[in-house]
């Protein structure tokens, strides 16, 4: 009975530890991703636009799992209206296709194609706007 | 000549004509140009001497020649007229079917247009909410430096759910 009682925590820890471990990593690549989306906002609002695309790649690089890749998006989303509103598309461009080519989901592939389909019609660029768009309901098309 | 006159005196006629040498001849002449009319001959090529007995008749100078002029006219044409109806017809045709072609070459349109609408009412409304943020940010006391931001206010979407 004791020596029952003394392996129930290694069994807890087999059970749970990988599950335990990837909430501990997760939380670990959010804080960095925290962090670094107020300093990119910070550097937007300064109009520090040249170091934006390699503090947004340091939150790309990130290992990102698939059910959380939807924030990427939201950041990328966020940059993109701060760009558009200090009249930087270019930069927002740049962000937007970091950001594409960082996730895996076609899902969130259809939202960033939207998002640079945005940009482009804000641009006065319709053409573009319309092929980017049509891109987004391809992915949209091959998304589970 | 078209048996309109009654048997004795187209007989009489006849016989004067045969021993009349002018009156035949104008019958002769009479004769021909009924046979070319009747053979459906609506075109007869004047002669050479014609022409040039007309053309002295009316003086030097005052004839063009009609080839010639036609040639001019067709060219003119061709080089100033033409293109501009073309265009002129191009351009028609483009405002005829331009809309449609349009709107089969892009089958969104409607999705397109909606999702912009909306996403332009969100960066405006994403935009003042930094503003607005800011401004707070500027006036409220930060009692304590360790204290965790509530940036998920400010659009931070890693923060914390």
């Amino acid at each position: 009975m004791l020596r029952a009682l003394s392996a129930l925590p290694l069994i807890f820890s087999l059970a749970f530890g990988p599950a335990i471990l990837a909430q501990d990593d997760w939380d670990s690549v959010r804080k960095i991703a925290e962090a670094q989306y107020e300093i990119i906002k910070m550097m937007i609002e300064k109009g520090q636009f040249e170091k934006v695309p390699s503090a947004a790649a340091k939150v790309f690089e990130l290992d990102f799992p698939s059910s959380k890749e939807h924030l990427l998006v939201d950041a990328a989303s966020y940059w993109t209206d701060l760009l558009l509103h200090h009249k930087q598309p270019a930069m927002a461009h740049e962000i937007l296709g970091s950001a594409y080519g960082s996730v895996k989901l076609d899902k969130s592939k259809a939202a960033l194609c939207l998002e640079r389909a945005y940009v482009y019609k804000m641009e006065g660029n319709l053409d573009a706007a319309q092929k980017m768009f049509e891109k987004s309901v391809e992915h949209e098309s091959k998304a589970p | 000549m078209d048996q309109e006159l009654p048997e004795d005196e187209a007989l009489r006629i006849q016989q004067h004509v045969h021993r009349c040498s002018d009156c035949r001849s104008e019958f002769e002449s009479l004769s021909y140009a009924y046979e070319l009319v009747e053979n459906g001959i609506s075109w007869i090529e004047a002669s050479d001497r014609i022409w040039e007995e007309i053309k002295n008749e009316i003086g030097p100078g005052k004839v063009v020649d009609l080839t010639e002029r036609r040639a001019r006219r067709a060219s003119r044409f061709s080089r100033y007229w033409l293109p501009a109806v073309a265009a002129a017809a191009a351009v028609l045709v483009l405002a005829l079917i331009g809309p449609a072609l349009r709107q089969n070459s892009f089958p969104h349109e409607q999705r397109f247009a909606s999702f912009m609408a909306e996403r332009e009412a969100r960066m405006h409304q994403r935009i003042e909410v930094l503003q607005r943020r800011s401004l707070d940010d500027r006036h409220q006391p930060r009692t304590n430096p360790f204290m965790q931001p509530v940036s998920h206010l400010n659009g931070n979407p890693f923060s914390e759910e």
